[in-house]
């Protein structure tokens, strides 16, 4: 993980449907959240413990998400989290949500342009 | 915020916390290590990565009180909605409440009245009331001889005295002529509830006697209302149900008898 600052900020609410997406992969740590959102955006969300943690207490505040100590693959306790009935309903709304913004927006990106900038 | 967090000083939710965080940090460097960083660069580099601890627990503690605040904000709304979409339950559930509220405060004047405030007097432990039933009448009441029977053969008591409540009488010659409130009560009344006049004296033996002396005591209320306060209103006379009555003294403020609060 880069040192600092995330390289990119993440549209409020984002984080909170791919760590959705994550767990729904099966229960895993909060290490191993941040490892794979790093994985699978190939290096391009890089999630600061100091949103990664609020962001997963807020899930499970809100019974998206449930969280159960168990022993972890290196033998040490950890904090796994699993997606609950209303958190796999809510990660699907929010990925709706997400492809008919991005939709809209390619709608706009695709639009052509009539005069042309100097 | 601080202060709460320190009422809840280390409460189980903050220790699972800082086992979580600090597995995550444990696995970090556990991680550079195996990618054969040397063990005092994993280490600090891991802990640069990860800002200070205290930091990220702010950030989570926050957000749990923000989320909780939510809630409660979010019942609201719906509590909101839910009644304005049905007046009927809405009736329902203020006439509910209003009943409840009601009644038990209904209760709780009577058992405040009765039970829990002592009794305005010195000694309220050692006051006793006694009556008697008479069938004829069906009624409680205490008939003159059957007192004056009870004091000249009383061994138990300090003192017995006897009162006639609910009375009313006809005050004219000050002002407006009014309908007023009067309680004829035994000469040793008051000294028997340990009450003193705030002026004047309390009754003489002679006053309750059937062809003694006609005085009264006033209520403070009276006193104030009705004769403006009159500081030399002891030795005067009123006139109820147009009998001249001697003034013989006022009552305290704090003295209403019978105590209707």
């Amino acid at each position: 993980m880069a040192m600092g600052e995330p390289r990119t900020e993440l549209l409020r609410g984002t984080l909170d449907m791919l760590i959705l997406k994550v767990v729904a992969l099966g229960p895993s740590h909060g290490y191993a959240i941040a490892q794979r959102l790093r994985q699978i955006s190939k290096d391009f969300f890089q999630v600061h413990q100091g949103s990664l943690y609020p962001a997963l207490h807020r899930l499970e505040d809100r019974g998206w998400l449930q969280a159960e100590w168990k022993e972890s693959e290196t033998g040490r306790e950890a904090k796994f989290y699993s997606l609950t009935q209303k958190g796999r309903r809510q990660m699907g709304a929010e990925v709706a949500e997400w492809k008919r913004l991005c939709d809209a927006v390619g709608l706009f990106l695709r639009a052509p342009e009539q005069e042309s900038q100097p | 915020m601080n202060w709460i967090r320190r009422v809840f000083h280390k409460s189980p939710g903050e220790k699972s916390l800082d086992k979580e965080l600090q597995f995550h940090l444990d696995r970090q460097i556990a991680d550079y290590l195996a990618a054969g960083m040397h063990p005092e660069d994993a280490r600090r580099r891991a802990r640069l990565e990860f800002g200070t601890l205290e930091s990220v627990k702010e950030e989570v503690r926050d957000t749990r009180w923000e989320t909780s605040l939510e809630k409660v904000f979010r019942d609201f709304r719906y509590a909101a909605r839910t009644l304005r979409k049905d007046r009927r339950f809405a009736l329902a559930a203020v006439l509910v409440l209003a009943l409840g509220i009601g009644a038990t405060t209904a209760i709780f004047s009577v058992v405040n009245a009765a039970l829990a405030r002592p009794l305005p007097y010195r000694d309220p432990s050692r006051l006793a009331w006694a009556d008697e039933f008479m069938p004829h009448i069906n009624d409680w009441v205490v008939p003159n001889p059957e007192y004056t029977n009870w004091s000249a053969n009383n061994r138990t008591f300090e003192a017995i005295a006897a009162y006639d409540g609910g009375g009313q009488a006809n005050l004219t010659g000050v002002g407006e002529p009014e309908r007023i409130e009067t309680t004829a009560v035994t000469a040793n009344f008051l000294t028997a509830l340990g009450i003193l006049p705030v002026r004047g004296r309390a009754f003489l033996p002679e006053e309750d006697r059937p062809d003694g002396p006609l005085a009264v005591l006033l209520a403070d209320s009276i006193w104030r209302c009705k004769f403006n306060a009159d500081s030399g209103i002891v030795g005067k006379s009123i006139e109820l149900d147009g009998r001249s009555h001697a003034i013989v003294g006022v009552l305290p403020a704090s003295f209403h008898f019978p105590d209707k609060r």
